[in-house]
C-alpha cells in the first residue's frame, strides 16, 4: 500500500491543518490490505463545510458496515493548501490512511450544488486521475457521481464514469459485491459498467448519444435543441430509475458519525425526521426528486438519539427534514427529547410561527429569544399561487404579532427574485410585507414589545431547476436582476429593515450548470483551467474568468437561461425517471402560469406518478379528503 | 457555607495528529469526551454558560506535549483513577491522561502558576554542527523578533528582545535542544519564534518551521531556585 507523506512543515503553513488530518473520533479505522473494495467518498468542498453533511455520513457509515469495503474521505483542499501540494508534488489522498486517491477503486463524488463542479474536477487534477472519463485507464479509480444535483448528470457526463440515481442506501452493496466478483476474475474497468446496468440506477454516460436538431431553437440565435437521447448499446436502459428506500424505519442510519476537531459549519447531531416533502413548491427540486414523503416513527427517532449522542457527546442535534412541521408527532417528541435531555440544544429547522412553535423555540434556546424566520419566497398571494407556496401573509404577520407581543425582536424574511410571470407589483410587496411587519411591532403594546426590532429582507434569484415544475421557466438575466434588486432597495427606505441580496452572475451560471447539457462540459473544463474553483465562496469567485469561458467556449446563455422552454422539448435529463412524471410537471407548471395552486400531498394525492416507483410512504396511507 | 467544590488539576499529553488541533478545538474535542464518559462538569453561571474546564497554559498548533495541564470542577466527587480511565476509555487518538490530582478550596489555577516551560526541539538531519552553531547564537548580546502587538487598541509591530526570556538553552545532542523558557501572563517565548531567529542566524531560513518542538512541562520556579512542576505544587501545598 503507498501511502503519502504530508510534511508537518506544509500543515503549518495553511490555515486548518486539521482539516488535512484525519484521524477523527469515530472515522472508521480498516486494514486496507484485508478488503476487496476500497472506495473514496468526495464532498467537493472544504473540509468543514462536507462534514456537516448528513449525507456524507450515512454513505460513509454504511458503506464501512460491509466487510469487504472499507471506504474513506476526501475533500476539495482549500487554494492554500492545493498551492502547497501541487508545489511539492503531494497527490490528493484520503484522511483515513493518507492513501492516494488514484490507488482506490471507486472515487464517489457527491454532488450538492451545481457550483461545486469545478471543484470535482480539481480533485480528479490532484488525484492524477484524467479529467476526462474516455481518458482513463484500468488504473484509475472508477468515478462514480450521485445526490441530488445529479438530477441532471449532463454537465458533468464526460467527466464521470457513471451515475447513481437516487437514494444510495439501495444498491451500493449489490454494486460493491458484483465488484468484487468482476475485481477477482480479472475484469476491466470498462467492462464492469456494462455489468451493473441491470441494477437501475446506474446512468453510463458514455452508454448514451446525444443528438441535436439542425435549427436553432426557438428564442435561441445558434444553438440547436436535443434531437433524441439514446443508448447506443442494447444493455443500456432507456430510461434511468432512481433507487427509493422502502422502509427508512429500518434502514441503515448513522449513529456513529465522525465528529471533526475542526468546528464544522453545522457541528451538531443530526437525526432526519422524515424524508420527501408533501408540498410541492413550484420552484423546488428536492421537493420532487426526494418524493414520497416517508416518517421515522418517534420511537425511531428517539433511538436515533440515544446512540448519536452516546457514540459523539454532542451537545446540540437537529432534526431535520425538507419541512419540519409536516412531522406528524413534533410536538410528542420534542417534549420527550426534552425531558430526557434538558443539556441537549435542540435546532429545528424551517419551522412555521405560530404559538406551539414561539414556546417551543423559547424553551429550546432556553428563555434566548433567537429569530423568526420566514421563507415568504414571493411578495404577494398572487405569486404564491403561481409558486404553490402555502405560507399566507396572516400566517406571517400572525406569527409576528404573536412573537412581538412576547418580546421577540428579529424577524428574517426570505424572497425569491425572477420568478415566473413576476410584476413590479409583486416585487413591491416584498418591500410592503417588511413595512407591514414593522407596523405589525408598532402596534404591540410598548409594555409587551421590545425596545427595538431588526428586520432582515433577503433576496435571492431564482433558478429553474431539472425536475421541478418550473424547468421550462425561463430565468431572468443579469440585467434584469440587478433592476429588480435595484428596485427592492429603492423601497425599502427604514433602518429598522435591511436588505441582503446576491451576486446576480452566480445565478446565471448555477442556471447554465442545472438545466445545461453535455455542451455545456467545456464550459466547465474551460474555467476550472483557468483557475475556477470554490466558487460558491465569494472570495474566490472569479466572474471574470466565467465570463472569458462563456465567451470562449459559445455557451449561449439566451439558450440555456433565457428562453422559455417548449412544451415537447426532450431535455438533457429525460432518461433519468424520480417517478414523477414529466406530464405532472407540465400540468402544474401550467396551472403555475394560471395563478392555480395545488393541494399537498396529504390534503389530495395530485397523481404526480410518484406512486409506480413507491412501494411505502404517505402515497399509499389514506388521507384526509378535502372537505 | 460553601458547597463543597470538586476541581481536579489533570495531566495529559497530547500529539500526534492532534498536535495540528487548535486550542478551542482541543477544548471541545475534551467536552465532548466527557459527555461520552458521563461525566458531568459544573457549569459557569452567566448568559452563556459553559463547563469549568481551563488549561494551564495553549500549546501551539504543531507542537507536542509532554504533559499539559488542566483543571476542570466536577459536578460529583469522583476518584482520580476513575477519572482517567473513563475519560481515556473515550478519547479520540492523540490525547491520553496521564495523571490527576484533587485542588483543595482555594488553590490557585495552574495558568497563575506556571512560569517556565520547558521544551526539547528535534531538528533536522543537516550538515549542520548544532552544538557549535548554539554557541555563536548564545553569545549574541541581543536577540530581537519583530511581533504584532496591541498598543491602545491598536494593532503595531514591535521588536522585543527575547534573550532575556531564554533561561536556558543547550544541546542534549547532536541534533536536540533542550530550552527552558519563561512563560508568564505577560512575557512569552515562543520556541518557534526563537528557531526562526536561529535559522536565520546560522544561515539557513529555508528551513524555518522544519524543527520539531517538543513541551515536556510546565513549572514554576520556587523561591530557592528549583522547579517545581504542577502537581509537585500540590503536594508541596499539602505539606
Ligand atoms: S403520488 Fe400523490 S401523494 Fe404521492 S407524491 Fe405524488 S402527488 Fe404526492
Amino acid at each position: 500500500m503507498r501511502t503519502v507523506h504530508v510534511p508537518d512543515q506544509i500543515l503549518l503553513s495553511v490555515d486548518k491543518p486539521a482539516r488535512y488530518i484525519g484521524g477523527e473520533l469515530n472515522a472508521v479505522r480498516k486494514n486496507p490490505d484485508q478488503v476487496s473494495v476500497r472506495v473514496a467518498f468526495c464532498f467537493p468542498d472544504v473540509y468543514d463545510v462536507g462534514m456537516s453533511h448528513l449525507g456524507l455520513q450515512l454513505l460513509y457509515g454504511q458503506f464501512n458496515s460491509m466487510p469487504n469495503v472499507y471506504c474513506e474521505r476526501v475533500f476539495a483542499p482549500w487554494p492554500d493548501m492545493e498551492e502547497k501540494m501541487r508545489a511539492h508534488h503531494i497527490p490528493l489522498y484520503t484522511l483515513e490512511t493518507f492513501s492516494p486517491v488514484k490507488d482506490m477503486d471507486f472515487l464517489a463524488i457527491t454532488l450538492q450544488y451545481e457550483m461545486s463542479f469545478t471543484n470535482i474536477l480539481n480533485v480528479l487534477d490532484l488525484s492524477g486521475i484524467p479529467i476526462y472519463a474516455k481518458d482513463r485507464t484500468d488504473d484509475d479509480p472508477l468515478v462514480i457521481a450521485g445526490g441530488p444535483t445529479a438530477s441532471n448528470p449532463e454537465v458533468l457526463a464526460p467527466f464521470i464514469d457513471f451515475f447513481y440515481i437516487g437514494e444510495g442506501e439501495v444498491s451500493y452493496e449489490e454494486l460493491f459485491n458484483r465488484y468484487e466478483a468482476h475485481k477477482k476474475a480479472g475484469g476491466h474497468r470498462r467492462d464492469f459498467l456494462t455489468k451493473i446496468l441491470d441494477l437501475g440506477p446506474i446512468y453510463v454516460p458514455a452508454f448514451y448519444d446525444v443528438e441535436y436538431e439542425e435549427e436553432p431553437a426557438p428564442g435561441a440565435e445558434y444553438t440547436p435543441r436535443i434531437r433524441s437521447i439514446r443508448p447506443n448499446r442494447p444493455d443500456a436502459p432507456a430510461t434511468i430509475r432512481k433507487d427509493i428506500v422502502d422502509d427508512l424505519e429500518h434502514s441503515y442510519y448513522p449513529t456513529k458519525p465522525i465528529v471533526s476537531y475542526l468546528q464544522a459549519v453545522h457541528d451538531r447531531a443530526v437525526v432526519e425526521i422524515f424524508r420527501g416533502c408533501i408540498h410541492g413548491c413550484r420552484f423546488c427540486q428536492a421537493g420532487q426528486v426526494y418524493k414520497p414523503v416517508r416518517y421515522r416513527s418517534k420511537e425511531k427517532v428517539m433511538q436515533l438519539c440515544d446512540e448519536i449522542l452516546q457514540n459523539t457527546g454532542y451537545d446540540e442535534i437537529s432534526f431535520t427534514s425538507l419541512s419540519t412541521d409536516d412531522y406528524p408527532w413534533l410536538e410528542e417528541l420534542m417534549t420527550e427529547f426534552r425531558e430526557k435531555y434538558p443539556h441537549v440544544g435542540v435546532s429545528l429547522p424551517s419551522l412555521r410561527v405560530d404559538a406551539f412553535s414561539l414556546s417551543l423555540m423559547e424553551k429550546l434556546a432556553e428563555g434566548k429569544k433567537s429569530g423568526l424566520t420566514f421563507a415568504s419566497e414571493a411578495g404577494t398571494q398572487r405569486l404564491r399561487d403561481v409558486i404553490n407556496k402555502g405560507l399566507t401573509e396572516e400566517d406571517v404577520l400572525g406569527g409576528c404579532r404573536l412573537a412581538f407581543s412576547g418580546g421577540w425582536d428579529r424577524v428574517k424574511l426570505y424572497f425569491m427574485l425572477g420568478l415566473p410571470t413576476e410584476t413590479e407589483q409583486d416585487i413591491y410587496g416584498i418591500a410592503h410585507m417588511g413595512y407591514q411587519i414593522l407596523d405589525a411591532w408598532y402596534q404591540t403594546p410598548q409594555e409587551k414589545r421590545s425596545r427595538d426590532v431588526s428586520i432582515t429582507v433577503s433576496t435571492s434569484f431564482f433558478v429553474p431547476k431539472s425536475f421541478s415544475p418550473f424547468q421550462w421557466a425561463p430565468q431572468a438575466t443579469p440585467e434584469m436582476y440587478a433592476e429588480k434588486q435595484a428596485y427592492l432597495n429603492g423601497q425599502i427606505r427604514n433602518r429598522k429593515i435591511r436588505y441582503n441580496c446576491h451576486d446576480s452572475f452566480l445565478s446565471t451560471l448555477e442556471g447554465v450548470m442545472a438545466r445545461g447539457d453535455r455542451r455545456v462540459s467545456r464550459l466547465l473544463y474551460t474555467a476550472w483551467q483557468k483557475g475556477c474553483r470554490f466558487d460558491s465562496w465569494s472570495d474566490h469567485f472569479r466572474a471574470d474568468l466565467w465570463k472569458e469561458s462563456l465567451e470562449e467556449c459559445g455557451i449561449e446563455l439566451a439558450y440555456y437561461n433565457y428562453r422559455e422552454r417548449q412544451a415537447d422539448e426532450i431535455f438533457p435529463w429525460d432518461m433519468i425517471d424520480y417517478g414523477v412524471s414529466k406530464q405532472w410537471l407540465r400540468h402544474e407548471y401550467e396551472r403555475a402560469l394560471a395563478g392555480k395552486p395545488t393541494p399537498n400531498c396529504k390534503e389530495r394525492c395530485s397523481g404526480c406518478g410518484m406512486m409506480k416507483l413507491a412501494h411505502t410512504g404517505l402515497c399509499f396511507e389514506e388521507r384526509r379528503v378535502e372537505s | 457555607m460553601n458547597p463543597e467544590r470538586y476541581r481536579k488539576r489533570v495531566v495529559f499529553w497530547k500529539g500526534d495528529r492532534m498536535r495540528f488541533v487548535g486550542h478551542l478545538d482541543l477544548l471541545r474535542v475534551l467536552q465532548r469526551a466527557m459527555n461520552r464518559a458521563g461525566i458531568e462538569l459544573v457549569f459557569s453561571n452567566g448568559f452563556n454558560p459553559h463547563p469549568q474546564m481551563s488549561f494551564a497554559k495553549p500549546l501551539s498548533l504543531g507542537q507536542e506535549g509532554m504533559r499539559e495541564i488542566m483543571e476542570l470542577e466536577l459536578a460529583s466527587p469522583m476518584t482520580d483513577q476513575e477519572l482517567i480511565e473513563r475519560i481515556n476509555a473515550v478519547l479520540p487518538p492523540g490525547i491520553l491522561l496521564l495523571d490527576a490530582a484533587d485542588m483543595p478550596e482555594g488553590t490557585k489555577s495552574a495558568m497563575s502558576m506556571v512560569d517556565l516551560a520547558e521544551y526539547e526541539i528535534h531538528l533536522p538531519d543537516l550538515d549542520i554542527d548544532y552544538p557549535e552553531a548554539l554557541k555563536g547564537f548564545l553569545s549574541l548580546p541581543e536577540i530581537p523578533i519583530r511581533k504584532l502587538a496591541k498598543f491602545h487598541g491598536r494593532k503595531q509591530e514591535i521588536t522585543v528582545d527575547i534573550r532575556p526570556r531564554i533561561r536556558e538553552l543547550k544541546a542534549l545532542n547532536a541534533n536536540t535542544f533542550y530550552l527552558l523558557a519563561v512563560s508568564t501572563g505577560e512575557e512569552n517565548l515562543k520556541p518557534d519564534k526563537m528557531m526562526q531567529v536561529f535559522w536565520n542566524y546560522i544561515g539557513h531560513p529555508e528551513q524555518t518551521a522544519n524543527e520539531q518542538i517538543v513541551r515536556t512541562g510546565l513549572y514554576q520556579c520556587r523561591e530557592d531556585g528549583t522547579l517545581a512542576d504542577m502537581m509537585q505544587l500540590l503536594e508541596y501545598q499539602a505539606e
